[in-house]
């Protein structure tokens, strides 16, 4: 009796949990040049040429998923620095490139290319994207006053920027 | 011996019909599939046949040349006869043509960056079924890309015309080539001779539709248009040769030096320089993979121009023994085990011997 119960203990408890570890296999980069650093400005160079490049739907999809991650890490980073402003700059880029991104991929199945491969991978991006947000919206206040030394201080609506990047990433193919 | 060179070379188109892949779309013949990959021992033996018959003409065609007992006539009609022939051989004893046609379809067709894009991100592209190294971006240099698209645009989108049309359009750098080192050589039918008409040339060339051959074509013609005066479309033809395989980058100090030179830099030392630097650069190659037998076209050109014993002999060994690196696979039906063993062996042991046997030779 004892271990029957234990055993239907342990299986209610292994199947009330969500797998959702099995859907993170997407990696995110390590941060990139930071603003403030000498080669922030050669970084973001190389990214827009690298954008001229990345011709094709296929091509332009990847890179934009490829920015939209490395703005996400860089905003993740400035939040964790407390520099809300340029965090909050870096996520709308992020935003920006993952809507991109995800264009694109349609554009390309528009086109007859097979992208069910490559729309796992997006899914497992967005969960990602979503779960790094997550964490950040815990670790910050809803509102921040930034306040320069010689303007006007503005508030900063952070939760509310993160729930909307979040929503942003809750996208069905 | 132009009967049996011809036998010979009737009868490797026919066997290279075995090679077809099992997902190509066209079957051509299940026996000579089967005799292929079930019978290895035979395989393998009617493989080196072939090449031992064609090196027996090929070495018979030098030494007529050598004695001027051939006409020049006979020559093109040789190499006429071996285009001719092989255009219609199937290029299956290497994959390469199959990437040159996918990536040419990544670019063209889908319109994506084949440097970022490789064939298997288009999973329903139908080609994938039969080739091999899909999951690479394009290896070549952007040159060699915007050239395929001449050969893409002819094959109308069926793979059969787009194959043929590939073979058309390396048999004419391979016409190109062969032209160049006419001229170069100031109509030496021997340096002719040795490069149109070498095994190795012509399996690597018209057989499996390498594109080495073009790579080369550029070099040369950089060589001839310097010789004519005219450097900048010389530069240029370097730069396109560098930028369809790279490997010709090992040119531009001998090109340098060549233009710095002018007038001052006898041609064979140039020859000679320019050989070494192709050995120098094949040797290096099991860094990146490991030695390819159509590799040694960027060496062949230089030692036809060249024209000494030593340099001949070494470059004959290499030209017989990498035509066998692909026995041990045909008679084991295996790249593993002892094939990389075997394959060393082959591409090393040939050369030696010739020069070995070359050098007592000159002592006695």
């Amino acid at each position: 009796m004892y271990r029957l119960l234990l055993t239907l203990s342990v299986s209610i408890i292994f199947f009330a949990f969500p797998k959702e570890a099995l859907a993170y296999e997407y990696v995110l980069p390590y941060p990139s040049f930071m603003p403030g650093h000498p080669l922030y400005k050669v970084s973001t160079l190389l990214d827009r040429l690298e954008e001229w490049w990345s011709f094709g739907n296929l091509a332009k999809s990847h890179y934009y998923l490829s920015l939209a991650d490395k703005k996400l890490v860089e905003a993740k980073t400035l939040f964790e620095y407390d520099q809300h402003l340029l965090a909050l700059e870096a996520l709308a880029q992020s935003d920006v490139s993952f809507e991109k991104a995800n264009a694109f991929l349609l554009r390309a199945k528009e086109e007859g290319k097979d992208t069910s491969e490559k729309q796992v991978v997006f899914k497992n991006a967005s969960f990602t994207h979503q779960r790094v947000l997550q964490k950040i919206s815990e670790m910050l206040p809803a509102e921040f006053i930034w306040q320069p030394e010689f303007e006007k201080p503005t508030t900063l609506f952070l939760k509310e920027s993160l729930e909307s990047s979040m929503k942003k990433r809750n996208f069905e193919q | 011996m132009i009967l049996l060179y011809i036998s010979t070379l009737l009868a490797l188109t026919i066997f290279s019909y075995g090679f077809v892949d099992t997902n190509f779309p066209l079957v051509f013949s299940r026996e000579l599939f089967l005799f292929v990959h079930t019978k290895g021992e035979l395989a393998a033996s009617l493989y080196s046949i072939s090449i031992v018959s064609l090196f027996i003409c090929y070495l018979r065609f030098l030494w007529l040349v050598k004695r001027k007992k051939i006409a020049e006539k006979t020559v093109w009609f040789l190499i006429g006869g071996t285009i001719g022939i092989l255009l219609f051989s199937f290029p299956g004893f290497s994959y390469d043509i199959f990437n040159y046609i996918a990536t040419a379809k990544v670019i063209f067709l889908y319109k994506e960056n084949p440097y970022i894009i490789m064939p298997i991100d288009i999973p329903n592209e139908p080609m994938l079924a039969f080739t091999h190294a899909a999951n690479k971006i394009a290896l070549y240099g952007p040159v060699w890309i915007l050239l395929t698209f001449i050969p893409h645009i002819a094959g109308f989108g069926n793979i059969m015309f787009t194959i043929f049309a590939f073979k058309v359009f390396i048999a004419f750098f391979y016409v190109g080539t062969v032209w160049l080192l006419w001229q170069l050589s100031k109509r030496s039918l021997w340096a002719v001779v040795f490069f149109a008409l070498n095994p190795l040339v012509i399996f690597e060339t018209l057989v499996s539709s390498h594109n080495d051959i073009t790579m080369m074509f550029f070099a040369l013609l950089s060589s001839y248009l310097l010789i004519k005066g005219k450097t900048i479309p010389s530069l240029a033809s370097l730069f396109i040769s560098i930028l369809i395989k790279y490997a010709t980058i090992f040119l531009l100090p001998i090109y340098i030096l060549a233009l710095l030179r002018k007038g001052r830099l006898h041609l064979s030392t140039v020859w000679y320089i320019s050989m070494l630097s192709m050995y120098f650069i094949f040797f290096l190659s099991p860094l990146r993979e490991e030695i390819y037998s159509w590799y040694f076209i960027w060496i062949l050109p230089f030692v036809a121009l060249l024209n000494k014993p030593l340099t001949t002999i070494i470059a004959l060994g290499f030209s017989f023994g990498l035509l066998f690196r692909i026995v041990p696979f045909l008679y084991t039906q295996s790249w593993a085990g002892v094939t990389p063993i075997i394959k060393s062996i082959v591409t090393f042991a040939s050369p030696l011997l010739a020069t070995i046997v070359y050098v007592l030779k000159k002592k006695i």
